[in-house]
């Protein structure tokens, strides 16, 4: 059983009266990809800003490798390696002078580092180019290159593929995949583009306005993603209303936009439609469809 | 920390801030010396061609050197908030108090070692082209950097605190003018009527500074005298405590958007 690398016991962060986080908790697990899902504002990034130490907590415990106090968090950081939001250099130094002031600033010994992590990410080329004459792929990259500058167990990626044209996307995915299989690294990924995240995820934590909704492993989230009938009807509530007096389904989900999940159809296709159609019912359209990361965690947020 | 100093140090070497702001200063200083050595040859009896009248400049307007101060702090904080540049450093397990201590030590030793340069220009271009009035002018210019050094610590330290505190460069900079330059210029106006105000503005830098008669005819400084550069030190480690105080526990709470 690997151990845990992060564990969030109730943390709660507040922005004034706002409550960014309401008492978060989550286990992080050696040799994990998590992924972290949850729509603009559910609390990913002030999650990963309160690891990193950029934000402090107002309440919770927070446990990072084996530390748990601020002095320990920063001992622990030093075995870390972030992009937080946008990657944030000085714009005037070039890419290379940007690496050198970091790895000084971290006593990381041998200049031969920065080329070889710069190569690893793809921008030995652009070594010279200021950082503002970056373009966001590879400023994104030069964040990547920073993260893996002093060889980190762990590291916490907020949606990292910012910016990446499709090949840098999968260049910086199988660089990610390679670290965390050949090094066993630990990375905590966060990102709304959930398809990406079923490219890499071991574990996912779904997170909804600052609350921590579930935490699944991709094994039991396949086993939970079944097929499931999409049907989109024009009243939906009484359509629903048939299904459970006629068919007897209760397994079924309303979703906006008219339409309606249902979930173990245990009669045939024909048997829905007419249900629908013989009740007076517009059916728009009728699809089977396969659960997948996007529907799941709009399962579950709907429900919450 | 010492990492992260040497780091600034590197970055503040590769940058153009520091190197301009000193290349300016000396400059405008030889230039003034420059003239006054003109004006002597082609005006008949030009009675400032002398290292009096230049020092003398200087000694009667010491307050620049906290203005100065303020730039070569701003130049050393490099706009961490603006870039978003902190959070590399306290990501890496940098802490709050490492950083707040480190900057302000590189600003310290960056904004010295300026000063010396900038002095060493003036005094040597002062020497080279103008009329020597002899030691007594360099002793008296001497003292009054001394009796200043100690404000313009201040000024630095409070520039650093509030470029910390405050996220915006210019709302630091306008809250730094009105603590430097606003308060003990009100306090003297009030002082006129109420005294309690007109004590309180002797202990601020700026009118503390400005209370000095440097000309032709007349010097009078606070520093001639043990009890005046008594005052001028206490005046400015003081306050630079607090302020140094102040800032890093306000730093240490914040959080780095």
């Amino acid at each position: 059983m690997n151990k845990n690398v992060i564990k969030a016991n109730q943390i709660i962060k507040k922005y004034g009266s706002f409550e960014a986080l309401k008492g978060i908790s989550l286990e992080i697990k050696q040799g994990e990809i998590y992924g972290l899902v949850g729509n603009n504002g559910a609390g990913k990034t002030t999650f990963l800003k309160l690891l990193t130490g950029q934000l402090i907590p107002d309440s919770g415990q927070l446990k990072i490798f084996d530390y748990e106090n601020e002095r320990g968090f920063q001992k622990a950081r030093e075995r870390m390696g972030t992009i937080i939001e946008t990657p944030s250099f000085y714009p005037k130094l070039s890419v290379e002078k940007n690496m050198e002031y970091y790895r000084i600033q971290r006593g990381i010994p041998g200049k031969d580092t920065i080329a070889k992590v710069l190569g690893e990410v793809g921008l030995l080329e652009a070594r010279k180019k200021k950082f503002e004459a970056l373009s966001l792929g590879m400023k994104q990259r030069l964040g990547l290159a920073l993260a893996l500058m002093n060889e980190p167990e762990v590291l916490l990626l907020d949606e990292p593929i910012n910016g990446l044209d499709p090949s840098g996307i999968i260049e910086i995915r199988n660089l990610l995949l390679k670290l965390n299989r050949e090094k066993n690294i630990t990375i905590l990924i966060s990102s709304h583009i959930l398809s990406e995240l079923e490219h890499m995820a071991t574990t996912y934590g779904f997170l909804n306005k600052g609350e921590f909704v579930e935490q699944i492993t991709a094994d039991k989230l396949k086993e939970k993603c079944q097929s499931y009938l999409e049907m989109n009807v024009t009243d939906p509530k009484k359509f629903t209303a048939l299904l459970e007096a006629e068919l007897q389904c209760t397994n079924y989900k309303v979703l906006p936009d008219f339409k309606v999940h249902i979930m173990d159809r245990v009669h045939n296709l024909q048997e829905y439609s007419s249900l629908a159609v013989n009740n007076g019912i517009g059916l728009l359209s009728m699809e089977m469809k396969e659960i997948d990361l996007e529907n799941y965690y709009m399962n579950l947020i709907t429900e919450k | 920390m010492l990492n992260y100093i040497k780091s600034e140090f590197y970055r503040l070497s590769r940058s153009k801030d520091l190197y301009l702001l000193t290349g300016i200063c000396s400059g405008l200083i030889i230039l003034m010396n420059i003239v006054l050595a003109i004006s002597v040859r082609k005006m008949e009896n030009f009675p400032y061609g002398t290292t009096r009248f230049s020092f003398g400049t200087l000694i009667s307007q010491t307050q620049m050197l906290l203005i100065m101060a303020f730039i070569a702090a701003s130049f050393v904080f490099g706009d961490e908030y603006k870039h978003h540049t902190l959070k590399n450093s306290i990501s890496f397990g940098l802490s709050r108090t490492k950083i707040f201590c480190g900057k302000y030590i590189v600003s310290l030793v960056s904004a010295l070692v300026c000063f010396a340069i900038i002095m060493a220009c003036y005094v040597a271009s002062a020497y080279i082209l103008l009329e020597n009035s002899g030691s007594e002018v360099l002793r008296e210019l001497f003292l009054s950097m001394a009796g200043t050094i100690p404000s313009a610590i201040f000024s630095l330290t409070l520039a650093i605190a509030l470029f910390f505190i405050i996220e915006n460069g210019m709302s630091a900079a306008l809250v730094w003018s009105g603590i430097i330059i606003v308060l003990p210029l009100v306090m003297k106006l009030m002082g006129a009527r109420i005294k309690i105000c007109y004590e309180i503005s002797h202990w601020l830098p700026w009118t503390m500074l400005s209370g000095n008669t440097v000309n032709q005819s007349a010097y009078s400084c606070i520093w001639d005298t043990p009890s005046g550069m008594i005052h001028c030190f206490i005046v400015g480690i003081v306050s630079s405590v607090v302020f140094f105080v102040i800032g890093l526990r306000l730093f240490q709470k914040r959080d780095i958007i």
